[in-house]
């Protein structure tokens, strides 16, 4: 289990992360919620140790985490100039001895043997994917998967996650697309302004659907009021 | 252990794709007129004192450790990061100490491998200029001298340090040379932006406008320089003509980066695609009795940038 407890981050005077609280519990896969700044790729870089917290603290299994309890895919991942998908999976992936990369790579059936660089956005973002699972880390943290990633794949990815939960990890996922959460979450945080404003189980993602529907309705109602 | 071997391999490999990206001929070529830059390296090598070569060395690995980008990449392998830099950092520096020992400078070879130790402890890419960019207030500086603004932006950390270790290093005699080459390198980040065209129309209508642009900048430049200038006329003024072509080499840089821009500006294009005329006027300036090409590129590009910007505002 991993455990954010109080968990308090800022930017200077901005502050992000106001005493947030999570559970996140193996065998299930987490959302997380919020529109663009409310503080979802702070709360990922916080677990990961690349922000240092104001206060709080967040726990793997009782302890501290460790630097190879977690498989972070980033909004944007860091590909080296001139490396091939290949080299970048074999880094990754070289303390998992089972790892068989063209395996894996049969379900994205990417150019492993040519420079990332020349890889589309969404070539990009299934390698980074692939590495993800390469490294089998118990925890893995997904901000934004679905960014630029074709229908096929996203299915793929869907279903991919579907098994990876049978294998006792802690998926945490964020995305905007919010029918790709609701249809693989098991629960789903929705983060407002740097606060966990509720938490959602699988029974309850109707009404988060129609919370969210009616909200975004108003706002729009409100703005284009005299315009349109 | 298995994943630096991997990682130093990837890097050696990179090393070399680098160059056949590039492509062998122009590598070639780059290489004949750098051996000038190599030669005066050599020079500057055989004259240095150990200690010295450490300070070099740290300055030089602490550059690029602290503008690494790949520090979340990184963070996901599960190897020691002090030892996976130790290792990068040391191969790196590597082919410097061979020929310092060639040249049977042991102690400066020591040095020179062991100067960056302190750095590989230090968080890699810690100092990024986005973030401190905009604590910085630029406000002041007008928004027709952009290129200046946009190059203390992008680089701010970097020219701050080598301005400060500059100054405190002006004792030595190479510093200012050093700092000099450091700077022709820097510059072309000064100017590889293009401004909207509605920028240039405003001043190329009040006419001479290269002529306006190089003297501003010029005098920007080498204002800022003036404190090296002078320390180093302090420290070694028996020297001072080492001085002048310091100060030269650098008006000569910014001349041809300016003219260099203009020559190759197209509207609605945001930067420049290449560097490679760069590369060849830097190697034309350090390698001995090759400063009448660079003045002669100078010239061209002069003429090509009035001719470029006719074809467009005039």
């Amino acid at each position: 289990m991993l455990e954010i407890k109080n968990l308090a981050v800022s930017y200077g005077k901005n502050e992000v992360l106001k005493n947030v609280n999570l559970t996140f519990a193996a065998g299930m896969i987490h959302g997380v919620l919020g529109i663009n700044g409310a503080g979802k790729s702070t709360l990922f870089n916080t677990i990961y140790g690349f922000k240092k917290p104001n206060a709080g603290s967040a726990q793997f299994q009782d302890r501290t985490i460790q630097n190879g309890d977690i498989g972070f895919m980033e909004t944007s991942c860091y590909f080296y100039p001139l490396m091939t998908g290949m080299e970048y999976l074999k880094l990754l992936g070289i303390q998992n001895q089972d790892f068989d990369i063209k395996k894996w790579n049969e379900l994205f059936e990417l150019p492993l043997h040519e420079y990332v660089e020349n890889y589309s956005t969404g070539m990009k973002k299934k390698l980074a994917f692939i590495g993800v699972i390469a490294m089998d880390r118990p925890i893995l943290i997904l901000d934004e998967p679905f960014n630029g990633v074709d229908i096929e794949s996203n299915e793929k990815l869907l279903q991919l996650l579907i098994r990876l939960k049978s294998t006792n990890k802690i998926i945490i996922i964020a995305s905007h697309i919010i029918e790709s959460l609701t249809r693989i979450c098991d629960r789903i945080n929705l983060l407002e302004n740097g606060i966990i404003k509720t938490t959602f189980e699988k029974a309850e993602f109707p009404i988060l659907e129609k919370e969210l529907k009616d909200s975004i309705k108003l706002k729009i109602d409100d703005v284009l009021e005299g315009l349109v | 252990m298995n994943t630096i071997f991997t990682f130093l391999n990837f890097r050696i490999k990179q090393f070399f794709r680098s160059i056949r990206e590039i492509g062998i001929p122009l590598f070639l070529i780059l290489l004949l007129v750098t051996t000038g830059l190599t030669f005066k390296v050599l020079v500057f090598l055989s004259e240095v004192q150990g200690i010295e070569m450490g300070i070099f060395s740290l300055i030089v690995i602490a550059s690029i450790h602290l503008a690494r980008k790949d520090t979340h990449f990184l963070k996901s392998l599960t190897v020691s990061r002090p030892l996976l830099f130790l290792a990068e950092y040391s191969l790196l520096l590597l082919p410097v100490s061979v020929l310092l020992l060639f040249l049977g400078k042991i102690e400066p070879a020591i040095y020179w491998q062991l100067g960056m130790l302190p750095i590989v402890f230090f968080p890699a890419g810690n100092f990024k200029n986005n973030k401190i960019a905009p604590l910085i207030n630029l406000d002041r500086i007008p928004f027709k001298y952009f290129e200046v603004k946009l190059g203390l932006r992008k680089m701010f950390f970097g020219i701050v340090l080598l301005y400060s270790v500059a100054l405190s290093c002006s004792f030595f005699i190479g510093t200012l040379i050093l700092f000099s080459i450091f700077l022709l390198m820097l510059l072309p980040a000064f100017f590889e932006y293009f401004e909207p065209k509605e920028m240039i129309v405003l001043e190329y209508e009040k006419g001479n406008f290269l002529k306006n642009k190089i003297f501003t900048h010029l005098l920007i430049f080498q204002i800022a320089l003036l404190p090296h200038y002078l320390l180093f006329l302090f420290y070694h003024f028996e020297m001072w003509y080492l001085g002048l072509a310091c100060f030269i080499g650098l008006s000569l840089g910014i001349m041809f980066n300016i003219v260099y821009k203009y020559a190759s500006y197209r509207p609605n294009v945001p930067k420049m695609f290449s560097n490679t005329f760069q590369a060849v006027f830097l190697a034309t300036l350090v390698m001995p009795g090759l400063v009448l090409a660079s003045i002669g590129m100078i010239i061209y590009f002069w003429r090509k940038a009035n001719k470029n910007l006719a074809y467009y505002y005039a």
